[in-house]
């Protein structure tokens, strides 16, 4: 008797303990699994016309990731075109960046795609602000800022990368919209709608500052759909002040915050300040008082000199996208455009006598050289902006330019050797070809 | 959060408090001791255990085969005794109160194991023959004392087939890539998972958060081998589903020592040894052409000109000489490292309690003066028999260890960087800091070594145990424990005000100080259920029901300051710069599970199993995934219809089903942002940037597993025979999809997609060659075939490539991570001028009058190998003569698998200081790599990797016992070992182990990485 109560005892409790323990997980397991994550914002936390001023600042902080780089993560839009130009020479040993300086750059390429996810995520953070502002804010002036920084995005693209560049978004609930790749041409003219819009708000809003923003850089978008949208730049900028400078501003707070120049160059000596690079290169290390640079004896990666530009000799150097002087340059083409050879050299020395130490100009006499003249101005007041690459390729888009007459060509000299390739823009990369509607660039033609 | 941890334990203890207070009174007892001694020697048989059939009851016999159990109920009793190498027996013996009674086993040795006792992912014990899967036993403390073994991956090393532990270096404290039965997942760890004592353990093997160029620090090497009795390798789902989502990748499970009954016994060893460094590196080369007035080749010259292979084929220059230099040798940063082990254990106690006691001191300095371990292991078991049918045990384990890295691998500030891809001439003018670098690259060894990087581990692994036989036919077994280890990372580079050496790269001379404390926790709270009823005489049924709870918790907290002053190497001591973030995550599984298991005569057991998980990563809409098991173990060699004979003396049958699965990453289900510091009119300001876009259908993915095989006996049980084939196929693929960056959002994000297959084969022989009183010889030969293949990685998703060099790819089609390079499709030396020229080829530079082109290339990439073995062995060879030499050795081969020489190519390509570069008479088949490579193929560096090893070689000496009598011991024994001695293969590079990229999943190339080294140990164990 005794020893079958024993035993009722301890099945019970044995039962007991258990369904105990299975209770407590089976009460509730969605409690138990809930799990706390402090260190990530949710998209409801910037929802809303409070979260506004944030989704701004999020589209500054990618713009500038994507445009002038960073201290860590990838290399930005001014730093890599620099180097497929004459801008930068390369005098480290990553595989994928030199194919980069060398103009043999293929698809499958680490580098390339860093920096065309940036660019394309400085676009999107971009449009995410302004759709957030025209659904919460519609006339707060910061839109037009967001729209701005937009129309850049898109202008980035289009002078860097091949005819085929995709836009694709990702909607609220993760479903992914991929587009159908688009020319250059269209997307320049996407960049001049956003930019317009931007100017009308900015108008709107009596920001004249935000103003001189869109006005620079629906003109640049003009300038580089064709020759004959020069005259009607020229009078979109036409009020712009010469002192006008819009600048993406760098910080030493964060590495993400580091300008990318710096970076690359000063910290790491990846790449150089280039003279007369691969035979049609400028002579950007002459003395001109537009591009100083610092000398470092074995400063280089490799241990060669090292060549550094003063504008990014700082983490924290602001890097310029868009400015007055590149109103008047606008002007300057523009008035070269419409045959009138004087107004094009005195718009262009107005400019140089801003600086003491530069010479005035005189006409070099015959259209190739006046071509050549409003480029070579240009390259050196916007050195290391992200213009370089936009323009070569408008000198063999628009003034019929061999490409083996303005990019670096022949024998290649740096590491690894070999003779210049024949890129003139950036390919799309690889990992694009996971949206089912691209097959690759379109053609990589100027 | 805490509140449902907490519910959980207090259940936990309501359990133990049940338990407590529903244990049965005490009846009168009596005592059973005896003595077990091998039937055919006649010896006595140390360790063997016992266990009264029916109770939690028992013991472990000592050295010389007795035992004693005391207050056993009165009564009829069934003694049970195991022990490896022995066939099972059980004996009845009548218990009268009061006395004692005699119960002596004679067991019959065998080579087969089937009757190895296993522990069971429930928590209990039981036989090999109950499961229909092979499980694999390593006898850890045989093995420690017989070779040299640092690390858990040493141990696991050429000792199970189908497990396959890859060195990504022979950097002290550097961890191993441990990959059982291939690679399962695209984009998940394939690592196993890792159980001490019942309990889940950080098993990271890469865990670092400062980065020293590639190899880093393991938590298996937090791990003692000295304190693991044994190891058991469950290989993959047909074996792993009851240990449901994590374990898809087959679990490691780790016994730690247990003290038996009777005296104290102590034993004590120390380990004194030398680490070297035994790579042949190749000099660095360049071919000059001079003229001028410099007379460093003669003439005197005023230029100076490298002159490699392409330069002179394309007509730039005639060299005049070969210059050479061999920084790594010549100017050598290499010291001769050490290892030191003092080690003491104390164990003993009675039927009521055992206790185990250890503690060991270990330092090992590898072969750079900088790269030191040192580390403190203190461990405590203590199992306590509270009632004939409860018994407790508590394991803790405490790991203190202080580990300093050398920068390498790809890393410009690395000692081997340096050397390799340095100069041809010891002076070539370059300077660091106004000293010449002689011949290194970029910084002078001392500037580099200056660089403290270091990893402080505090660590402590507890569990608790408490087994209750609450009826004869019900046992309730909980298992709970915390593994918490403290981490801090911390870096100084030196500020070169400080008068002392430092890294040239960038800033650095500035100083910085990186000091990162991060806090890991695992948790674990297991609780089972298991009822056995002999539902006829000849059929038993066994039901366990239980569940589980995981917790995986990781709070981080990184700083950084930089320009540090002279002399201090504290954050305290920087001036700018200064950067702090944190890192908080935490994983929470909760399980439960069913399993049935039907035996019949002993000789037939079915077995069939559910698990079902949920886990706080998965999607929103995804609520639970279920695993089923199934498997059939058939004894046929008891069957009386079974031949009896000479040369298959018995036999097993078995095949086994079981799916598990993977978990996502923490946050790969939701949609989140980054908050980000961002520059608004030159003020920081907040943003964000976004961190993920989420899957709220995302779920853990799915491995499932079917295995075969049999168990045989050969020439009456001397030879042990296993053979298992099995096929897996992973579903629901997590796959970390690379998005069209065209979106602008994420480059990636995980989907449930794809398919990846292994199959494979497995065989073990092991037994006597011979056995004679003063000579036996015993061989185990193990070996696996894997063939791994992505089946599908989704549909319109292209290969994602990935690598040096973009080399690497899954695709369908192709082993997972297989290397893609253009081909070489032919070369010739057209103009016969001796050596192979690019000039000419499509695309490459034109000389006019150069010879046409003599090397051709594929248009496309194509497949060029795996990176991972398809096939290894291992075959170990004991000898023993007179009973006190004994001889070891274990020859490792490793095959089919390629791996890209990134190191020489890098050489040639980029620095042009490679044999092949410069001189004209080097073999054509490097020339025509070095060529293709600046052509754009990296062929000819993508190199056959298979290599056989003499891995280790020892030989013990037990000193007679009369002898160590004579110094107050019990035993006495000496060992010498060599681990790492030679190696066999074609492979060009440094070393056909080793990755750059430390223990990572799979991105693998050699890429100026401190190669293995060799370890020579001198052991002295004593016992009293």
């Amino acid at each position: 008797m005794r020893q079958a109560i024993s035993l009722a005892v301890r099945a019970t409790a044995a039962i007991a303990g258990v369904a105990l323990l299975l209770g407590a997980a089976a009460c509730s397991t969605d409690k138990i699994l809930k799990v706390e994550d402090p260190d990530v914002s949710s998209p409801s936390a910037v929802a809303g016309k409070a979260g506004l001023p944030a989704l701004l600042n999020a589209a500054i902080g990618d713009f500038q990731v994507g445009f002038s780089g960073t201290g860590v993560g990838n290399e930005g839009l001014v730093n890599l075109s620099g180097l497929l130009t004459d801008e930068f020479a390369f005098t480290e040993t990553f595989p994928t960046r030199v194919e980069i300086d060398r103009r043999d750059i293929k698809e499958v390429n680490a580098t390339l795609l860093g920096t065309f996810f940036d660019a394309q995520k400085a676009r999107e953070s971009a449009a995410r602000a302004s759709a957030a502002y025209a659904k919460y804010d519609p006339t707060n002036p910061d839109r037009a800022e967001a729209l701005a920084l937009e129309g850049y995005a898109y202008i980035q693209l289009a002078e860097a990368y091949c005819n085929g560049v995709p836009i694709s978004s990702i909607d609220d609930a993760g479903g992914i919209h991929y587009g159908v790749p688009m020319s250059d041409a269209a997307l320049f003219h996407l960049a001049i709608v956003k930019l317009d819009s931007a100017r009308t708000f900015a108008i709107a809003a009596g920001d004249a500052f935000r103003e001189s923003l869109a006005r620079v850089g629906e003109a640049r978008a003009l300038v580089d759909s064709s020759r004959t949208k020069l005259a009607a730049a020229a009078a979109l900028v036409a009020s712009v002040p010469t002192g006008f400078k819009y600048v993406i501003f760098h910080s030493k707070n964060t590495a993400r915050q580091y300008n990318g120049l710096w970076e690359l160059m000063f910290n790491e000596g990846r790449w150089v300040q280039a003279n007369r690079q691969g035979t049609n290169g400028l002579p950007f290390r002459n003395g001109d008082p537009r591009t100083p640079f610092i000398t470092v004896p074995g400063g280089t990666f490799t241990g060669s000199t090292f060549f550094g530009p003063v504008k990014g000799s700082g983490r924290d150097s602001s890097a310029v996208l868009a400015s007055g002087i590149e109103a008047r340059l606008i002007e300057a083409e523009a008035q070269l455009e419409a045959g009138s050879v004087i107004n094009f050299v005195a718009k262009l020395n107005a400019l140089r006598a801003t600086l003491t130490t530069l010479a005035p100009l005189v006409d070099p006499g015959t259209p190739a050289t006046r071509e050549d003249l409003i480029f070579s101005e240009r390259a050196f007041w916007m050195y290391a902006t992200g213009h370089r690459l936009g323009d070569l390729r408008r000198e063999i888009r628009q003034y019929g330019r061999g490409s083996e007459t303005v990019f670096p060509t022949g024998i290649y000299t740096g590491r690894g050797g070999g003779s210049y390739g024949s890129a003139v823009n950036f390919p799309v990369p690889f990992e694009e070809r996971n949206n089912v509607g691209f097959a690759g660039c379109t053609d990589r033609a100027a | 959060m805490a509140r449902m941890r907490g519910q959980l334990l207090v259940s936990a203890v309501l359990v133990a408090l049940v338990v407590g207070s529903a244990a049965g009174q005490q009846a009168a007892t009596g005592t059973v001791a005896g003595r077990v001694t091998d039937q055919s020697s006649k010896q006595p048989i140390p360790a063997v255990q016992f266990v009264i059939v029916g109770t939690t009851r028992g013991t472990t016999g000592g050295d010389d085969g007795t035992y004693r159990l005391a207050n056993v109920v009165a009564g009829e009793r069934q003694i049970r005794v195991r022990r490896v190498g022995y066939q099972e027996m059980i004996q009845r013996v009548t218990i009268v109160p009061g006395q004692a009674a005699t119960l002596d086993f004679s067991l019959v040795p065998t080579a087969i194991k089937i009757d190895e006792v296993v522990i069971s992912a429930t928590g209990e014990s039981e036989r090999k023959r109950e499961r229909g899967n092979s499980t694999a036993t390593i006898d850890v403390a045989e093995q420690v004392s017989q070779a040299v073994v640092n690390t858990l991956p040493d141990v696991l090393s050429s000792r199970v087939a189908g497990v396959v532990v890859q060195q990504s270096g022979g950097t002290t404290g550097s961890g191993a890539r441990i990959r059982i039965r291939g690679a399962n997942s695209v984009s998940l760890s394939n690592d196993p998972l890792i159980i001490v004592d019942g309990i889940r353990v950080n098993s990271s093997t890469s865990s670092s958060s400062i980065d020293v160029g590639g190899q880093a620090p393991s938590r298996l090497n937090d791990l003692n081998p000295e304190d693991i009795e044994t190891i058991e390798v469950i290989k993959g789902p047909a074996a792993s589903a009851l240990y449901g989502t994590a374990a898809a990748n087959g679990v490691v499970q780790i016994t730690t020592k247990r003290g038996r009954p009777g005296t104290s016994q102590w034993t004590a060893h120390t380990e004194l040894g030398t680490v070297r460094e035994v790579t042949n590196y190749p000099a660095n080369y360049s071919a000059v052409e001079v003229s001028g007035t410099d007379t460093t080749f003669g003439t005197p010259n005023t230029t100076f000109f490298g002159c490699t292979l392409d330069f002179r084929s394309r007509g730039f220059c005639t060299p005049t000489g070969l210059a050479s230099f061999n920084p790594l040798k010549q100017q050598s940063p290499f010291t001769k490292g050490y290892q030191e082990k003092y080690g003491l254990t104390a164990s003993g106690g009675s039927d009521a309690a055992t206790y185990f006691l250890s503690g060991e001191f270990n330092k090992q300095q590898g072969v750079y003066a900088i790269n030191q371990l040192r580390a403190l292991d203190i461990r405590a078991n203590i199992r306590g028999q509270l009632r004939d049918n409860l018994d407790v045990t508590a394991n803790t384990g405490y790991i203190q260890s202080r580990l300093r890295l050398p920068q390498n691998d790809n890393n410009i500030r690395g000692i081997i960087p340096g050397g390799l891809l340095g100069s041809a001439f010891k002076d070539n003018g370059t300077t660091r800091f106004n000293e010449p670098l002689n011949g290194y690259g970029f910084d002078s060894p001392a500037d580099i070594m200056a660089i403290n990087t270091q990893q402080k581990i505090e660590r402590f692994i507890g569990s608790l145990t408490t087994n209750w036989q609450a009826l004869q036919w019900l046992k309730l077994t909980n298992t709970s424990g915390i593994d918490f280890t403290n981490r801090l990372d911390q870096e100084t580079i030196p500020a070169l005000s400080s008068g002392v050496g430092t890294s040239g790269f960038a800033d650095d001379q500035e100083g910085k100080r990186t000091s990162n404390p991060f806090q890991l926790f695992v948790y674990t709270l297991n609780t089972n259920a298991t009822a056995t009823f002999d539902l006829k005489p000849t059929v038993r049924s066994t039901t366990s029901l239980g569940v589980q709870f995981n917790d995986e918790i990781v709070r981080g907290t990184l700083a950084f300051g930089q320009r540090l002053l002279a002399g201090s190497s504290t954050i305290g001591g920087a001036a700018t710069l200064f950067a702090a973030n944190e890192t908080n995550t935490e994983n929470r599984l909760i399980g439960g599970y069913a399993q049935q298991q039907i035996g019949w005569r002993d000789r037939v057991f079915l077995t069939g199993a559910l698990r079902g998980d949920k886990n706080s990563a998965f999607g929103k809409s995804f609520t639970a995934i279920y695993y089923p098991a199934a498997s059939v173990s058939w004894v046929i060699g008891d069957e009386s219809f079974f031949p009896r004979q000479r040369f298959v003396s018995s036999l097993r049958v078995r095949s086994a089903y079981g799916e598990s699965g993977q978990r996502p990453g923490v946050r790969d289900a939701i949609k989140f942002y980054n908050p980000v510091a961002v520059t608004v009119n030159n003020q920081d300001a907040a943003g964000f940037t976004v961190g993920g876009i989420g899957n709220i259908k995302l779920k853990p993915e799915r491995t499932s597993e079917f295995e075969g095989g049999f168990d045989a006996g050969l020439f009456r049980d001397r030879i042990n025979l296993e053979f298992t084939a099995y096929k897996k196929r992973t579903l629901d693929a997590l796959i970390l999809r690379n998005l069209g960056p065209s979106q602008g959002n994420v480059l990636s994000r995980f989907e449930n997609l794809g398919e990846v297959s292994n199959k494979g084969v497995e065989l073990l022989v092991n037994g006597k060659v011979l056995d004679r009183p003063r000579f036996a010889w015993d061989v185990t030969l193990n070996g696996s075939w894997n063939v791994n293949k992505v089946v599908n990685l989704g549909q319109d998703i292209k290969p994602i490539v990935f690598g040096a060099n973009s080399d690497q790819r899954h695709q369908n089609g192709f082993p997972l991570g297989a290397y893609f390079v253009r081909p070489i499709t032919s070369y010739e030396d057209k103009d016969k001028n001796g050596f192979l020229s690019r000039v000419n080829c499509p695309g490459q530079p034109v000389v006019a009058g150069g010879p046409a082109c003599e090397i051709t290339l594929g248009d496309s990439a194509l497949y060029a190998g795996s990176p991972f073995p398809t096939r290894e062995f291992a075959i170990s060879s004991r000898v023993t003569l007179f009973k006190r030499f004994t001889f070891n050795a274990v020859v490792d081969h490793r095959g089919g698998q390629k791996l890209l020489n990134f190191t020489e190519y890098f050489r040639c390509a980029s620095f042009a200081n490679c044999y092949a570069a410069n001189v004209a008479t080097s073999p054509k088949v490097d020339q025509v790599a070095y060529l293709a490579a600046l052509m754009g193929s990296d062929a000819g560096y993508v190199q056959d990797a298979s290599f056989t090893k003499l891995r280790e070689l020892s030989l013990r000496v037990d000193v007679p016992e009369a002898l160590s009598r004579k110094v107050r011991v019990r035993g006495l024994a000496l060992t010498v070992a060599g681990r790492n001695l030679h190696t066999w293969t074609n492979y060009k590079g440094l070393d056909p182990e080793i990755n750059e990229n430390g223990q990572s999943n799979f991105v693998t190339d050699e890429f100026l990485s401190q190669p293995l080294v060799r370890f020579w140990t001198f052991r002295l164990d004593i016992n009293w």
